[in-house]
């Protein structure tokens, strides 16, 4: 295997496992996000990187759709997430959050979306 | 026949890129047929049809900025998860952001949530203000310049004739 395809698969194997380390060690649901929903993607772009290297330009490029396609979805659902954790959970949980205002305001007016 | 812009380049572009990519090898015949299909379908409004004009060394640059952003913020989130002690400091911060339209605060939202330590829970389009969550309250100045470097590089990389403020329609 070729060293550069083995470290990049490497390297992503390794953020993958931290990642799930994360999940099970952060505490609020916020910073598990971070570490399932974030690290994880680049993961996987990099173990995408180390398999394109490894089997040519056809492959390559299939991997780049893939990454394109990931990239571009996967915020819109953790994003969702957030905001789901956020508009479902008892305020007061964190000590600076700028956003609890807005949605009480909204919520005082009646304004639901 | 239409006129040429660098939008429909960049568009035929990738989608015979796609195309050639999702068929495994790039033949002859798969890059005529990818041209064709992409010409028609640009041509036509099968597509959404995009207005505006693209710049792509900002574009570029962009990609970049976020590309390393990536690396960085995973290295930073990855030594957060093994510090034997939690020293997270978690925060949803408001953020105003001078952007043109709201396909730039989609792209600018897509860029944020894909970094880790930082994310958008929520977006106000009619101001502009996206509520970012981040891990370390204490990066708050650095992560307001560097969500504003990236709106910036996106307005530059997506111009738009008549901005409309961030309320006005993509």
């Amino acid at each position: 295997m070729n060293p550069l395809a083995s470290a990049l698969v490497l390297a992503g194997s390794v953020t993958a496992v931290l990642a799930g380390i994360g999940l099970l060690r952060f505490e609020t649901s916020y910073a598990r996000f971070h570490a399932a929903g974030k690290a994880s993607p680049v993961a996987f772009l990099l173990v995408a990187a180390g398999a394109g290297v490894e089997i040519g330009w056809s492959g390559a490029a299939e991997m780049a759709v893939a990454g394109a396609a990931l990239i571009l979805t996967l915020p819109v659902g953790v994003h969702l997430l957030f905001r789901a954790v956020h508009r479902t959970t008892p305020r007061g949980r964190l000590d600076i959050d700028e956003l609890a205002p807005v949605e009480d305001r909204k919520h005082r007016r009646g304004e639901t979306r | 026949m239409r006129r040429i812009t660098t939008r429909r380049l960049v568009t035929i572009a990738s989608l015979v890129f796609a195309w050639c990519a999702l068929w495994g090898e790039a033949s002859v015949a798969n890059l005529a047929s990818g041209v064709v299909l992409a010409a028609l379908v640009s041509g036509t409004t099968i597509a959404t049809p995009g207005r505006g004009r693209i710049r792509v060394v900002p574009l570029l640059r962009f990609g970049a900025l976020v590309a390393t952003d990536l690396v960085t913020s995973t290295v930073s989130v990855a030594r957060e998860i093994i510090r034997p002690v939690n020293r997270t400091d978690e925060a949803i911060i408001a953020v105003r952001v001078p952007v043109d339209t709201r396909t730039h605060l989609l792209l600018l939202i897509v860029a944020v949530t894909v970094t880790p330590g930082s994310a958008v829970v929520d977006a106000d389009p009619d101001t502009g203000t996206l509520y970012m969550h981040l891990l370390h309250a204490d990066r708050r100045a650095a992560v307001t310049a560097h969500v504003q470097d990236l709106a910036a590089l996106a307005c530059a990389g997506l111009p738009v004739d008549h901005p409309a403020g961030a309320g006005g329609r993509p």
